[in-house]
């Protein structure tokens, strides 16, 4: 059973170039990573304000249309989905090299599965990668939240989505391949580059410990300066979160979301699927939950 | 005031700071709404709207069908679809179109054998890659913006790809407001102190899902090479607006920035006016293919372009909601919007 925040290779770190990605099923805790590490990053006194995280933390979604054609300088309308495709892997190294020109590492949000092109070419490259931080939930309570997050009466569709795999569409973004939940796990934890797994649950048991894991994995200074690990953790707290949402609004809650940091607990599933759901999640995904520590 | 700031930004705020306010020019209007900035002699089709910028005979630029190189030899920069060296760029778009921009005055295009491209396809990338380049060779500002225009008048709105201008551009036209500009906006070099002019020549293109919310017809694919594949579905469509505008030119008069997106107030319009650095922000953000503006244009010179475009160019942030149920209703705040800075600027 995992049960705290491991390097898939003992020991491994993420290089000093390239792109960090983020990489998570969606509702599984990649924003609240994004705000941990912005904050511990932005070295301030006052929090990153969630509508600034674009901008504090370098680096867009994988799937952003606009990224996509700052880097690629073709119209993304004028371009079929394969062929989209076929530029995603130079798009990246294009990026991870201009950051390296200057010194950079850039941080990107993904929710895609790790997976080839329709060509066959990684799309994710691993030279264009420095590494990948994977936050790994418990799909049951994806389920719940992904369905509070669309606006679902049920959660038949997000069981749907973490047994059989989906594609997120979006006029925003490219489609997001997922993959089913344990496919989409595998495909990162397996990548051929540097890997920590962080799950949920033990960012909500311990925050303070899990940034300290994420900021030595990148190899950056400061994971021993308590307060401002602490600094972070508090500006980054769920409330703290809520407010800034409740008083500003968040750019990346879709209007079906009444708000996109709705509750954040774990084992919320136990009041909301039934016993035929969770016994669907499981049977596509069981092998793998245990493996997180999701089964006993 | 301005020492912590990146120097691009420093420079483009100072060149916004820098000049008079501009004069209107109101008289030379309606002669400038009919005229193309330069000319052009095309082999191939470049849509509906270029036929102000065609010429038979001693045009500007020249577009022909002919050898391009799948490299440049030393190339001062390179990106994913572009090659830069000396005056020319080189464009590569992965259905084998291949396209040299050079020295402002030459369009060289071709298509390799069996990748199934046709004109349709080197029409689309002919105006949306290779078009801009050459504008920014004539030094040319091209914002990634789709515009409307009344009386020689233009309003320009900027977003991010799939950010709604060109759908909310295609229903004002007819409501008042006619079409302008879709994707592309060239902005014209202006002398210090004087107004800012621009210039359009792109058809509309919109999601076949906003045809009918905006009032267009479909005229046809925006890729011929594509059609009934699978994967052709999230393209746009070529479609008829409205309403077009009379001519390719006229005053650029405000630019919106279009953030639609959740606020606190889920349905609410807000509109924000930008001054200094944020009007500079703005304007930078909206430039077309921006790294290889840099390059081209070279990095000092855009600054002081969109400095001095921001300078006198009204903006805005237009914050609204992009449901489909609320579409009425953001439509008729930016209406007033545009009227009452027109009326504005027209004092």
């Amino acid at each position: 059973m995992t049960t705290a925040a491991h390097a898939i290779r003992p020991g491994a770190q993420a290089g000093k170039h390239g792109i960090v990605w983020l990489a998570s099923y969606p509702r599984s805790g990649n924003t609240w990573t994004r705000m941990l590490l912005a904050n511990f990053l932005s070295r301030s006194d006052e929090p990153v304000p969630i509508n600034a995280l674009h901008t504090a933390l370098p680096g867009v979604i994988a799937s952003s249309r606009a990224g996509f054609e700052r880097v690629v300088g073709l119209e993304s309308f004028d371009l079929a989905a394969a062929e989209i495709e076929s530029l995603l892997p130079a798009a990246h190294r294009a990026e991870a090299e201009r950051a390296a020109r200057v010194g950079a590492r850039l941080f990107r949000k993904v929710h895609d599965a790790r997976r080839d092109t329709l060509a066959g070419q990684p799309l994710f490259p691993a030279d264009a990668t420095a590494g990948a931080i994977y936050l790994v939930r418990n799909p049951l309570d994806i389920a719940v939240s992904w369905t509070f997050y669309r606006g679902r009466p049920d959660c038949n569709a997000a069981v749907r989505m973490l047994n059989e795999g989906q594609v997120l569409q979006g006029r925003l973004q490219f489609p997001q391949q997922l993959l089913n939940w344990s496919n989409h796990v595998e495909s990162w934890t397996n990548a051929p580059f540097p890997v920590l797994a962080v799950r949920y649950e033990d960012l909500l048991a311990d925050a303070a410990g899990q940034l300290v894991a994420m900021v030595r994995f990148l190899g950056i200074e400061g994971g021993a300066d308590g307060d401002r690990i602490q600094q972070a953790v508090s500006f980054s707290a769920f409330e703290q979160l809520q407010e800034d949402e409740a008083n500003n609004g968040f750019r990346d809650r879709i209007r079906a979301c009444r708000t996109f940091f709705r509750s954040g607990e774990a084992g919320q599933w136990r009041r909301h699927l039934t016993s035929k759901q969770v016994a669907e999640i499981v049977r596509a995904n069981g092998r793998v939950m245990k493996e997180w520590g999701y089964r006993d | 005031m301005d020492g912590g700031l990146p120097v691009i930004f420093r420079l483009a705020l100072r060149a916004s700071l820098a000049h008079p306010a501009g004069r209107t020019c109101a008289e030379h209007l309606t002669s400038l709404v009919m005229q193309a900035p330069f000319t052009v002699n095309a082999d191939i089709g470049m849509g509906e709207r270029a036929a102000p910028w065609i010429r038979a005979h001693g045009a500007d630029v020249v577009v022909r069908r002919g050898p391009v190189p799948t490299v440049l030899p030393n190339p001062t920069w390179h990106s994913v679809a572009y090659q830069l060296s000396e005056g020319k760029a080189l464009i590569t778009v992965p259905c084998g179109i291949r396209f040299l921009v050079e020295g402002g005055e030459s369009i060289r295009w071709t298509v390799d054998e069996g990748r199934g491209a046709t004109e349709v396809d080197v029409r689309t990338f002919l105006v949306g890659a290779a078009w801009p380049a050459l504008a920014l060779q004539r030094d040319f500002v091209p914002l990634h913006a789709s515009a409307v225009s009344r009386g020689g008048v233009v309003h320009a709105f900027a977003a991010a790809a799939g950010g709604g201008k060109s759908t909310l551009a295609a229903a004002l036209a007819g409501r008042g407001w006619s079409f302008f500009a879709d994707d592309v906006l060239l902005v014209a070099p202006a002398p210090a102190g004087q107004e800012i002019l621009c210039h359009s020549l792109g058809d509309l293109k919109l999601p076949r899902d906003g045809l009918a919310m905006v009032g267009a017809a479909a005229r046809g694919p925006v890729r011929a090479s594509t059609a009934g594949s699978a994967l052709h579905a999230e393209l746009k469509v070529y479609a008829e607006p409205r309403e077009w505008s009379a001519g390719v030119g006229g005053r650029f008069a405000t630019l919106h920035g279009l953030e639609g997106w959740g606020s606190v107030e889920a349905d609410s319009v807000r509109i924000e006016r930008l001054t200094g650095l944020r009007a500079v922000d703005l304007m930078w953000r909206a430039v077309y293919n921006r790294t290889l503006a840099q390059e081209i244009v070279g990095q000092r010179r855009l600054c002081q372009a969109v400095g001095a475009a921001s300078r006198h160019v009204p903006m805005s942030e237009f914050h609204f909601s992009s449901a489909a149920n609320h579409f009425e209703e953001v439509l008729e705040r930016l209406a007033r919007d545009l009227s009452t800075t027109a009326a504005a600027g027209a004092k």
